[in-house]
């Protein structure tokens, strides 16, 4: 069965079509919240929380073929929450060990997942959400504006924001610091 | 390729890679908790009437502010705010009566209350949410507070007051007891009390309560069944009424004094003759009523009337040749116009909303018929006069949907906003 399928059955009350959703869903939502979140623990918190409205709320989802804007925007709404509650607790941001690219090919040195691990730590929570909702769930931008609650301007400028941020963090970083450079020459 | 694009075409597959962690292990835990909740009745949520783009209330977290910037700001707010206080002492808050600006429209959906910019900039805002049973939200005639019926959750016949600021903070219930169907509750021109009535479809006893709760509610006695109470401009000294016979025959128009209790007869009792919806100018100085006739049993035979507030210079409304009766007039704000309901067949089955000068000089501009059937229409001006918000009567099938009327054309519009409940227009300084 589709997933338009799934989400009418569930709609209709069927909670075997919902919890096929959820093995849809849930690997995908659990990555989007750590990348949103910097927290596997409060990411699992964010996940669970959307998943029990969605299934408390699905009745209102007017077009089951949104179901996943619907979710991702749930997703949004609960990783922002809890950071408002928690915003006193100090997120554990994993620190890393950077090691040096070994060319200065610049897709060799974005390659490199933590050098943009860290680079999107950097970011702030909102700019964040947008940049996860479009680039990793694919997210067209007027979609992610409304699944943020902010202007399509806003979450334009943004994104822009974040795209800069993240490239020249990115690509600074080799010579950024005395950690950055182990070794490696141009070949 | 520029080193940017590289860097977009691959950033998918390199957050995919950052965020990929074990296979989530709470499956199991969210399917289990899920099986043992009960999923809400779609008619409850708000987003099943609403498109999500006008619910969408999120605001996405705040960049980090230095705090030193923001104490800096703040001594300047202050100083600002100081300066200004010295400077000009003029009010930021509207007339209470008159035309002002328009402001924000209050409704009421699934039990939560609801705030819009009517002008469509902005989306929906649910400011008072819970699960408490909250309908029909008024504002204060200063735009600053709004006051909306809390309905028993025991019994649905009961109900209390709540007032509460604009943006839902600062809830105060009221009346502490629930009362019998309390109704036609409207803010005194000071914001200070609130007149209502209780009873059997909302007409009955008159009460006025404090806004801010000091005291319990008081019965203003006036030996009649109250019908659609209304504060008369321009200091609410009086609040104005029209009486009910007790087998709910309307017949006169009265005043009663707030403070002294008096009560002043505007029109007597006349054999035959059923008066109702007694509506002040904002100038208060006149009075639109409508008026039956209990001879007349073959068709709606109200009509609209204008008299002086002294009773004096009766006159009546004209309506179109076709038109079979007007009913239920509501002043713009300029006192120079009225809105009415106006009937086109031997009772409310062709109804259409017309808008007509108050001098009596003609007939006006209408709607389109059909606007609405049967029977307690609702009308309510925009504060700067430039549309009308409409409520249809939902008894006659209909979905109860609020309209937007252009008072100047009688063009009708469906609002952004999916609201069945009274309308409530804010009213702000201009």
């Amino acid at each position: 069965m589709d997933q338009r399928g799934l989400v009418e059955r569930a709609q209709g009350g069927d909670h075997d079509a919902f919890a096929a959703l959820v093995d849809l869903s849930i690997a995908r939502l659990d990555t989007a919240a750590r990348l949103i979140l910097r927290d596997p623990e409060l990411a699992r918190d964010a996940v669970q929380e959307t998943l029990f409205i969605a299934w408390r709320r699905l009745r209102g989802l007017r077009d089951p073929d949104r179901f996943d804007a619907w979710l991702h925007r749930l997703l949004v709404n609960a990783s922002l929450d809890i950071l408002r509650r928690r915003r006193r607790r100090v997120i554990e941001v994993e620190l890393l060990t950077i090691d040096a690219p070994t060319t200065t090919d610049t897709v060799g040195a974005i390659a490199d997942r933590d050098l943009l691990d860290a680079a999107l730590a950097r970011l702030d929570p909102g700019h964040r959400a947008v940049v996860v909702l479009h680039y990793y769930l694919g997210m067209p931008l007027p979609d992610v504006a409304q699944a943020v609650g902010i202007p399509l301007g806003t979450a334009k400028s943004r994104l822009h924001y974040a795209l800069g941020a993240m490239r020249s963090s990115v690509l600074a970083e080799p010579s950024a610091g005395p950690t950055a450079m182990a070794g490696g020459q141009p070949a | 390729m520029t080193s940017e694009q590289r860097f977009e075409r691959d950033l998918p597959a390199l957050l995919a890679d950052v965020g990929l962690g074990p296979r989530p292990d709470y499956r199991d835990d969210i399917v289990r908790q899920t099986a043992t909740m009960r999923q809400r009745p779609a008619w409850t949520l708000p987003e099943r009437w609403l498109p999500m783009s006008v619910l969408s209330t999120r605001v996405a977290s705040s960049p980090r502010v230095p705090l030193r910037l923001v104490a800096v700001a703040a001594l300047l707010i202050v100083a600002i705010v100081g300066v200004l206080l010295v400077v000009g002492s003029r009010s930021r808050v509207p007339a209470p009566f008159g035309v002002a600006a328009n402001g924000l429209v209050a409704f009421s959906l699934a039990g939560d209350i609801y705030t819009v910019d009517p002008s469509g900039t902005t989306s929906a805002k649910a400011v008072v949410t819970g699960n408490d049973d909250d309908s029909d939200p008024a504002f204060s005639l200063d735009g600053t507070k709004m006051v909306f019926l809390r309905a028993s959750p025991t019994d649905p016949n009961r109900g209390r007051l709540v007032v509460a600021s604009v943006d839902g903070s600062h809830q105060m219930v009221i009346t502490p007891d629930p009362l019998q169907q309390p109704a036609r509750y409207s803010f005194s021109p000071d914001g200070n009390e609130i007149a209502f009535t209780t009873g059997t479809n909302g007409d009955g006893t008159l009460w006025i309560a404090r806004t801010d709760g000091s005291a319990t509610p008081r019965e203003i006695k006036v030996d009649m069944q109250v019908k659609q109470p209304v504060w008369a401009p321009p200091d609410g000294r009086e609040i104005v009424f029209a009486s009910v016979t007790p087998d709910g025959t309307p017949n006169g128009l009265y005043a009663v004094d707030v403070h002294g209790g008096q009560v002043r007869t505007i029109l007597g009792p006349v054999d035959g003759v059923g008066r109702d919806v007694a509506r002040v100018s904002p100038d208060g100085s006149r009075l639109a009523y409508s008026a039956s006739s209990t001879a007349i049993s073959d068709h709606n035979s109200y009509v609209v009337h204008v008299v002086g507030i002294d009773g004096s210079g009766d006159i009546t409304l004209p309506m179109p040749p076709r038109a079979t009766f007007q009913d239920q007039p509501v002043w713009s704000n300029d006192g120079k116009r009225l809105a009415v309901t106006r009937g086109y067949a031997a009772y409310n089955e062709e109804m259409a909303v017309a808008i007509l000068p108050a001098d009596g000089s003609g007939v006006g501009i209408e709607t389109t018929h059909g606007i609405s059937g049967c029977c307690d229409n609702i009308l309510d001006w925009s504060p700067a006069d430039t549309s009308i918000l409409f409520h249809p009567d939902p008894n006659n099938g209909g979905t109860g949907q609020q309209i937007l009327i252009d008072p100047d054309t009688g063009a009708t519009t469906q609002p952004a906003w999916a609201a069945t409940s009274l309308p409530a227009w804010q009213r702000v300084a201009r």
